[in-house]
């Protein structure tokens, strides 16, 4: 039965994804020491989410989960970087396309590859949209919102790097593959 | 009826009930139907078995389910340990719009203890495993062997008090069988020659020893169980609570893991469980505490419990196909049918 | 378990609890985009005293909100400063005069910066005060269905309103999951180094998303099996049609709006500048 729009899954992805971020993000920040620099496990598991669902998905719960994340510990959003988030989702989405965590695969290969993709839509993310966002909706100065997007660039692809590729391969081997398994 | 991904049964429930197919397949006859046969009532000879209800009032079977009922004799009486857990005027509110919060439980647990702890959701049961194992706070005091819990982190109470959680998947977090019945030992830095022994010994306990080179990802749910009553077991603690240990399992396992507890049991583990299952009340445990709306209505034993009018209202528990078996035959004493029931499915002494 | 750190809904009787949801939706979001947009030092100011009016009229208690605050000053504290300390001179370009106050060399303080901001802290805490009214006073189901009124897809609008449903649950699982894992051995406060940390919170981190990865394929067969996203439109169950404090609210929101218009023509543009 083709569908229009999203389908049901995707909607539910979104919904549940969305409530998985605001509790990790809530709740699972490691500090590093380095000051106002946390380990944020959300970010991987954006990406884990947008291969597994796509990139709608990976835009929206990147969208959602920020948005209330902020909403629901500041009590106001700060739209830029939730778009970022969103962006990130995106990019990191449409190379999931490609993938098929479903079935057990994700080769050393396809790691790569999907590592050199996380580390551009920080970029893309972090380095561009973020600090362009806070310029014009925010009007801050220029050199900081650079330094604050390179700074979070360079975190976050050193957290999807490490973290990400855990939770992708653990992902993956959670699915059986055929025929591999006999009584000892 | 299905079994190792065939159907091996396409009947209407009246004839499966006096087929033996059931219990072969590894799923329980209802309680009253085995009633039936252990007085030597020929099911053949009843057309329908599909409930109490539609028995006949045939005085055959009532004296024949008499004599049987005469003929059980009392097991031997326990003997009491000493007093491993103690809890004094314990209790927890969750938030100041809880309706019910638990408090006031007042009540002694003994080393050697098989104990169900049955009540309606909501009543508090789980709020007490809670306590107990440190995760919330709690009011009053909760000793253990003589010394204030309140002293002894999370890591350490499970290191004498373990706790298997009803739902497996949020204990999981390794990826093969072995490395997650090993975790805890890992995490207290024992060497891995010894934990290979002991992880080995559990998983033949617990009958997972065949799976011991799996992935986790390829087992049943009730097999899942058993690798996260594995992963607790492994620590030797003194007492372990388990929440549903039998919830979705077939009887097989069901009876295996039971079995398995008993046995735990008689060589000296403290066991509590949190239930709903009045019939593993009755069958397996020797002690109840009962809940309802936050306060600990009764602590007695599982027959006494469930033969009391009042406490089966007040907790919401089930009566068990015994009793009304035994009433509508009948029968002088209903409570006595429903013990001899339990005492003959106890082991015997010779083995 | 740590039910008052959240940011709920508080069911109660004032005249902002009566408001339809999307009134309430509509109006924080045509300020907020208005108080974003301009940086005129006096409607700033009003719009925040209005907020903190309003507070008070819907009967939030200081403890109600108390730790989101404190954290909101730390966050505006902490941002203020970095602003100054990366371009002390901002203020300078932006209002194109200089009134030294405080000559200390790169860090010198002029009345220009000092006045830029102050600006930045009304914006941080104008919408603040309407934000959480709002969270404070609607019922989520209400929320998502304001979403869908105001034109947003009705998918989309689920999809929030089963992520707002769902956060309690998952925040339960996860509270489950911790207390598990640290009765296994895992150490998470900050007595473990750091590496100690990452696994044990991994050890977490794992089963809970799996776990609730699993929930997806459950929630989306159920509500498959109930014919959810067979037709392109959705009525709400919680629906309730505009009354004239709905309109008269809406209007006044409008009213903003336009406000900052007029202001941006009379300022030439966004800035309020006192110093010309």
């Amino acid at each position: 039965m083709k569908q229009k729009g999203l389908s049901v899954k995707s909607v539910v992805a979104i919904g549940i994804g969305a409530a998985i971020y605001v509790i990790l993000a809530r709740f699972t920040s490691i500090p590093t020491g380095i000051p106002n620099t946390n380990i944020e496990i959300v970010y991987p598991f954006l990406a884990l989410l947008a291969t597994i669902y796509g990139p709608v998905v990976g835009f929206a719960v990147g969208f959602i989960g920020h948005a209330l994340n902020d909403f629901l510990m500041y009590g106001q959003t700060w739209w830029s970087w939730v778009l970022a988030t969103a962006v990130l989702g995106l990019i990191i989405g449409l190379y999931g396309m490609r993938l098929d965590l479903e079935h057990g695969e994700f080769s050393v290969k396809q790691m790569v590859m999907f590592n050199i993709i996380q580390i551009i839509a920080n970029i893309v993310s972090w380095l561009v949209i973020a600090p362009v966002g806070d310029i014009l909706i925010y009007s801050e100065p220029a050199n900081k919102v650079f330094l604050q997007g390179a700074a979070a660039t360079i975190t976050n692809s050193i957290v999807i790097l490490i973290l990400g590729t855990i939770l992708l391969k653990a992902y993956a081997a959670t699915k059986v593959k055929k025929g591999s398994l006999h009584k000892d | 009826m299905v079994n190792d991904g065939e159907i091996i049964a396409n009947e209407n429930p009246n004839d499966l009930l006096h087929e033996d197919k059931l219990e072969k397949a590894g799923v329980r006859s209802p309680l009253y139907v085995k009633a039936l046969s252990k007085a030597d009532i020929d099911l053949a000879q009843i057309s329908d078995l599909t409930s109490v209800s539609a028995l006949p009032a045939n005085p055959e079977i009532a004296n024949k389910l008499q004599t049987w009922e005469n003929t059980q004799t009392d097991p031997k009486p326990e003997k009491e340990g000493s007093v491993l857990l103690e809890l004094k005027d314990v209790g927890h509110q969750y938030n100041k719009r809880q309706a019910h919060p638990l408090h006031d439980v007042n009540l002694k647990i003994n080393k050697g203890d098989f104990i169900s702890i049955v009540g309606q959701n909501g009543a508090g049961k789980t709020t007490l495993c809670r306590i107990i194992c440190g995760f919330i706070s709690n009011e009053g005091k909760a000793e253990f062997e003589g010394e204030n819990l309140a002293n002894f982190s999370i890591k350490e109470r499970a290191e004498k008090i373990g706790y298997v959680m009803q739902d497996p998947n949020q204990m999981i977090s390794q990826k093969m069988i072995f490395d997650e019945v090993a975790l805890g030992l890992r995490l207290r830095n024992v060497n891995e020659a010894e934990i290979k022994d002991r992880v080995y010994k559990t998983l033949k306990i617990c009958g997972l020893y065949p799976f011991r080179n799996w992935p986790i990802s390829a087992l049943s749910f009730g097999q899942k169980k058993r690798v996260t009553i594995a992963a607790i077991l492994v620590l030797e603690p003194e007492m372990i609570i388990l929440d549903e240990p039998t919830a979705g399992q077939d009887w097989k396992t069901y009876t295996e893991i039971m079995n398995f507890l008993r046995d735990l049991n008689e060589r000296g583990k403290t066991i509590m469980i949190v239930t709903h299952d009045m019939h593993l009340m009755l069958e397996y445990t020797k002690r109840s505490f009962a809940f309802a709306n936050g306060e600990l209505i009764a602590d007695t034993t599982p027959i006494q419990l469930l033969t009391d009018p009042t406490l089966v209202k007040k907790a919401s528990l089930r009566r068990t196909s015994l009793f009304e078996l035994a009433k509508h035959y009948n029968l002088d004493d209903p409570n006595g049918f429903v013990k001899a029931y339990i005492d003959s499915e106890e082991p015997r002494e010779a083995k | 378990m740590q039910d008052d750190k959240i940011l709920g809904y508080q069911p109660g009787n004032t005249f902002v609890h009566k408001l339809n949801a999307t009134t309430k939706l509509i109006f924080l979001l045509l300020v907020s985009v208005a108080c974003m947009v301009t940086y005129d030092t006096r409607f700033l100011a009003i719009v925040c005293i209005f907020s903190l009016i309003c507070l008070k009229i819907a009967g939030i208690k200081w403890r109600q909100i108390s730790f989101i605050v404190k954290f909101i000053i730390v966050f505006a504290i902490i941002n203020i400063i970095a602003v100054f300390i990366f371009q002390p001179t901002y203020g300078q370009d932006l209002y194109g005069s200089k009134n030294i106050l405080l000559n200390a060399g790169y860090f010198t303080v002029t009345k220009e910066e000092l006045f830029y901001l102050l600006n930045v802290i009304l914006k941080y805490i104008c919408s603040v005060p309407l934000v959480l009214l709002f969270l404070l006073t609607t019922n989520p189901s209400q929320f998502a269905s304001s979403l869908n009124k105001i034109g947003i897809s009705y998918k989309i609008s689920y999809a929030v309103s089963l992520a707002l449903r769902y956060i309690p649950t998952i925040q339960t699982d996860y509270w489950a999951i911790s207390a598990a894992q640290q009765a296994r051995g895992n150490e998470l406060s900050k007595k473990a180094n750091l590496g100690k940390r990452i696994k044990g919170t991994l050890n977490i981190v794992m089963p809970l998303i799996f776990s609730s990865i699993d929930r997806i394929d459950i929630i989306s067969t159920a509500m498959q099996l109930r014919r959810f996203g067979s037709k392109k439109k959705r009525t709400w169950y919680v629906y309730e049609p505009f009354k004239p404090a709905d309109y008269a609210v809406t209007a006044l929101a409008i009213v903003l709006v336009v406000i900052v218009a007029i202001l941006w023509h009379i300022n030439s543009g966004r800035f309020f500048n006192p110093f010309k």
